[in-house]
């Protein structure tokens, strides 16, 4: 599938998004650009950009027009993407600032001129740290796949309306077969009347059965027969037809599950002692093939929630700057967020723990260090939830 | 040293946590080693100051490390500066600041030598 736009560059400098087209397209960079909030939005989510280039002439105008953005957006709330800010160099700070607290993924410095090829890295690394190059191969199977289920789809319902329509048409030329068997009946009928009276009615009834002899119904029995021919061959084509989609259908529905299982689920730690979330990020991704995220404070846990939509949340009780309750707050209003799975992670073993967890709106919890058996069948159960709560 | 046994280490809590591969555990022994001695200079630093919420937060950020390598004897005595910090009990926590910096310069003994 061709990507038609995957850099999204919202300015108000209408002239300089044409130079700055030519400058940034590559094979793997199609942009398209935006003059205004409505329009960056209806772009948003008619193609789904993975990054979101933003040149305003202060940071706080690129912040704000990217809130608006989100607000109004119907998609961006669950679409994995990456702002990226283009800033004048009295910015910096402020642009750095923004970086740190995940507002935007990276800010780029367009004065004295506009370093093209910083902006072009820029656009790579944001690309790259949502596995676009990886993912984008996956999702351009999905979307192969997706294509061919409709079109074996399509197909059969082709077949199905064409046999119907052959189905019908038989109805009708038996209807004429069975119209011209009563037809004749009636004129061997008719010829035999006319007959007996020209014969002043003294036909024998051996007279009656030799012109009974003559009536044939062999032309109607050969009429007959070329229509059951008919009909089998065409009917056995649409069956051959049928099954051979059917068979093409069951190959892309398991390739389509395939696909699936190998997409990896994205787990979010929000953990502020290194050496165990490290620990567990390390078992996630070796043992559970999961791709993790670790962040040590709930804000950072936050702006990553956000832009990336992760499958399932670690939420360590105690952290630094807030409460796991004030992280749950936060993600709970996003309406996207409002089923992901959180565990939570605590050190505390006692039966508060659980009413703790369920009044937070979690999942479950897990108590420290919990080995990684545990750890990992936890998250599994709250994916299967979350699965079976996607398919109702 | 016996490799599976020490009493500053329980071994099976690491194992447990991240499988039993010798490099993973020698890996993660290293990040304790790196981390901690800034921990401990937290507590020192909140001890000298008399900053009691600041040894228990500190005492707590011990203990998660100490809980996830199975190290035992830390772990207690982080607990332990924990509830001596609420209290404001400066010569228990002095004494157990002791107790801590010697329980980890036996767990840095084991984990060097594992």
């Amino acid at each position: 599938m061709q990507i038609d736009c995957n850099v999204l560059y919202v300015s108000d400098n209408g002239a300089g998004s044409v130079d700055f087209i030519k400058v940034i397209k590559t094979e793997t960079v199609h942009v398209c650009t935006a003059e205004s909030i409505e329009e960056a939005q209806k772009i948003f989510d008619e193609k789904r950009p993975k990054v979101i280039l933003f040149y305003y002439s202060t940071v706080e105008i690129s912040e704000e027009i990217y809130f608006s953005i989100y607000r109004n957006s119907k998609y961006i709330h669950n679409t994995p993407h990456r702002a990226v800010v283009i800033c004048d160099h009295v910015d910096i700070e402020k642009a750095n600032h923004k970086c740190i607290r995940g507002i935007f993924f990276d800010y780029v410095v367009m004065s004295p001129r506009f370093d093209w090829i910083r902006v072009n890295l820029s656009i790579r690394n944001a690309l790259a740290s949502i596995g676009q190059s990886a993912g984008a191969d996956k999702s351009r199977d999905f979307v192969r796949i997706g294509e061919e289920i409709q079109r074996h789809k399509e197909e059969m319902d082709e077949v199905i309306e064409k046999s119907s329509a052959m189905i019908s048409s038989n109805e009708n030329s038996f209807k004429d077969l069975s119209r011209n068997l009563t037809s004749n009946i009636k004129q061997f009928s008719n010829d035999l009347v006319n007959k007996n009276q020209a014969t002043n009615s003294k036909m024998t009834s051996a007279d009656i059965n030799k012109e009974a002899d003559k009536f044939s119904l062999d032309v109607l029995e050969k009429d007959l027969q070329n229509s059951k021919e008919k009909i089998n061959s065409v009917m056995k084509g649409y069956a051959d037809r049928l099954a051979a989609t059917q068979k093409k259908h069951e190959k892309s529905l398991s390739a389509l599950n395939d696909l699936s299982k190998s997409v990896s689920k994205r787990v979010l730690i929000v953990e502020d002692n290194e050496v165990y979330g490290d620990m567990v990020k390390t078992v996630l991704n070796k043992e559970g093939g999961f791709e993790v995220t670790l962040t040590s404070t709930v804000h950072q846990g936050t702006a990553f929630m956000l832009s990336n939509m992760p499958d399932v949340v670690l939420l360590d009780y105690e952290l630094p700057d807030a409460t796991a309750g004030e992280f749950l707050e936060k993600a709970r209003a996003v309406p996207s967020l409002k089923h992901t799975p959180v565990i939570i992670l605590t050190s505390h073993n006692n039966t508060d723990v659980f009413t703790t967890t369920m009044m937070l709106g979690a999942q479950d919890f897990l108590v420290k260090p919990a080995n990684k058996h545990l750890i990992l069948d936890k998250i599994n159960k709250c994916l299967d939830q979350a699965r079976k709560l996607e398919t109702r | 040293m016996n490799k599976e046994s020490n009493n500053a280490i329980d071994i099976a809590v690491i194992k447990g946590l991240v499988g039993d591969d010798p490099g993973m555990i020698q890996y993660f022994f290293n990040k304790f080693i790196e981390t901690v001695p800034g921990n401990i200079q937290e507590i020192e630093n909140s001890l000298n100051n008399k900053d009691y919420p600041g040894i228990k937060s500190s005492a707590h950020k011990l203990k998660s490390s100490a809980k996830a390598v199975g190290a035992a004897s830390m772990v207690s005595i982080c607990q332990s500066m924990e509830d001596e910090s609420l209290a404001g009990n400066v010569e228990a926590l002095n004494e157990y600041f002791e107790r801590l910096v010697q329980a980890y310069e036996h767990c840095k003994d084991f984990m060097e030598s594992y």
